[in-house]
């Protein structure tokens, strides 16, 4: 019998392809076919091997929790599906398609509300982070504020200058958070051996609530600034 | 020929149980190419005078004309505007940018003006230059001295040629002769470019540079050149 082998374990089990490899449970040998870079799931995993093959695994012998059935034209699997499940309405017939689904669905339904959960906080953390350097700049330089508005600087122009101020503190988080993420992807992807994906979209996603965790955390320098008052610039 | 009238100008602090006149009806003519200083003890009125000169705050009753233009009556959001376009300040304590350069501190109002930097910073240049300080351009206020600072801050406040230049005890913190050549420099500004010059000021020194004297007491103007009222 063969089996894939993940490409990180060969330096683990010290195996390589042609090698053979016996599991405790069977008395088979199994022949290293080929290498595959691995796959992760928090969810269920799913092997699918030939019934023989799966029975020294099994807990209860003869038991059987999936079958997996090939078909000479994959396009009919609906028709196919939807004729079985007519024929065996006691057994749960699903296409290899809602499978996937199902577990998109399961993994969602369990994790989901826990990293939305995160993501809000972490934003709402990151609102208060940028807001607080935001507002402790104004107010360490209220005194310059109130030269600039006696000099002439109108409200919106102080304005602009806070908001430049708390989007250059913002995407100065984001590029720390973006690399942080590449380099904590890195790690899991070769270190846990895990699935890691973090695209463009992602990254232009939070970059998007960047700018408008941008503009939130401005809302409280700006009242600050505003009562700011230009005459106390003539005090010593 | 520009003329700025203040005119029956008073300020009332707080209300009914505990109020502070601090300026009673105090009315006064400038005309461009004078310097008129403003004199008088600690709590005479003077700063609030000059607030209310500069838009900084608002007369309890009377106003202020700049040209025929009552710049008291103007809306909260045309006042810094008017600040930008009319009014130069220069402040007993500098007042610079310190995380800014000479140049940079002079280049603000040419900035908030909406100049382009690189023609503000030609600009700041030759105002620099000619308050003698084209090779301290690039030095932070820190690095300069008293009346260096206080020539910087003179060269900001005519960026924009104002109309009107308001100096608050600009001889304050600086040594008696360096002072004084700081209020010619405003005396001499005000002659040459027809700037109004307002000057307050405790310190009678500066009584002969000035084209006219006044002088405040609980508010109210007690002298006028010289004469008691």
């Amino acid at each position: 019998m063969r089996l894939l082998f993940r490409r990180r374990w060969q330096k683990k089990f010290n195996k390589r392809v042609g090698d053979s490899i016996t599991f405790s449970e069977s008395d088979a040998s199994w022949r290293i076919a080929g290498l595959v870079p691995g796959a992760a799931s928090f969810g269920n995993y799913y092997a699918w091997i030939t019934y023989p093959a799966a029975q020294p695994f099994v807990t209860v012998p003869g038991s059987v929790s999936f079958a997996y059935i090939v078909l000479d034209h994959p396009a009919d699997a609906e028709a196919v599906a939807s004729s079985l499940q007519s024929r065996y309405p006691h057994l749960n017939i699903r296409s290899k398609a809602d499978l996937v689904n199902e577990e998109k669905h399961s993994l969602g339904d369990s994790f989901l509300p826990i990293l939305q959960a995160i993501l809000v906080i972490a934003v709402l953390i990151g609102i208060a982070v940028v807001g607080l350097t935001i507002y402790t700049a104004t107010v360490d330089k209220s005194r310059e504020f109130g030269i600039l508005k006696a000099i002439g600087l109108s409200n919106r122009q102080l304005y602009g200058t806070m908001l430049v101020q708390s989007l250059a503190v913002t995407a100065l988080g984001l590029l720390i958070g973006a690399t942080l993420s590449f380099g904590v992807g890195y790690l899991i992807m070769n270190w846990l051996d895990l699935g890691f994906e973090l695209t463009a979209a992602d990254i232009g996603l939070v970059a998007g609530l960047a700018v408008v965790m941008a503009f939130l955390a401005s809302v409280v320098p700006v009242r600050r600034l505003i009562t700011i008052d230009p005459a106390e610039v003539f005090k010593s | 020929m520009s003329i700025l009238i203040a005119e029956n100008l008073t300020k009332v602090y707080g209300r009914k149980g505990a109020r502070l006149v601090a300026l009673d009806q105090v009315s006064f003519e400038a005309k461009s190419g004078e310097t008129t200083l403003i004199m008088g003890p600690s709590g005479s009125g003077k700063t609030t005078l000059l607030l209310l000169l500069g838009t900084l705050l608002c007369p309890t009753a009377g106003r202020v004309l700049l040209d025929g233009r009552s710049l008291s009556d103007l809306k909260v959001g045309d006042l810094s505007s008017a600040r930008l376009q009319t009014i130069g300040f220069v402040f007993q304590h500098f007042n610079l940018l310190a995380s800014l350069t000479a140049i940079q501190n002079v280049m603000v109002p040419r900035l908030a003006a909406g100049l382009g930097k690189k023609e503000a910073e030609r600009q700041a240049a030759v105002m620099l230059d000619r308050f003698g300080l084209a090779k301290r351009q690039h030095a932070l206020p820190a690095d300069l001295s008293g009346g260096e600072q206080q020539r910087v801050a003179i060269a900001r406040a005519l960026m924009n040629s104002p109309t009107l230049l308001l100096a608050d005890e600009p001889t304050a913190n600086l040594d008696s002769r360096t002072g004084h050549e700081i209020v010619q420099t405003l005396s001499r500004t005000a002659k040459e470019e027809g700037k109004i010059v307002i000057i307050v000021s405790h310190d009678p020194r500066i009584q002969d540079i000035a084209d006219r004297v006044i002088s405040l007491e609980d508010g109210k103007i007690k002298e006028r050149d010289g004469r008691k009222l």
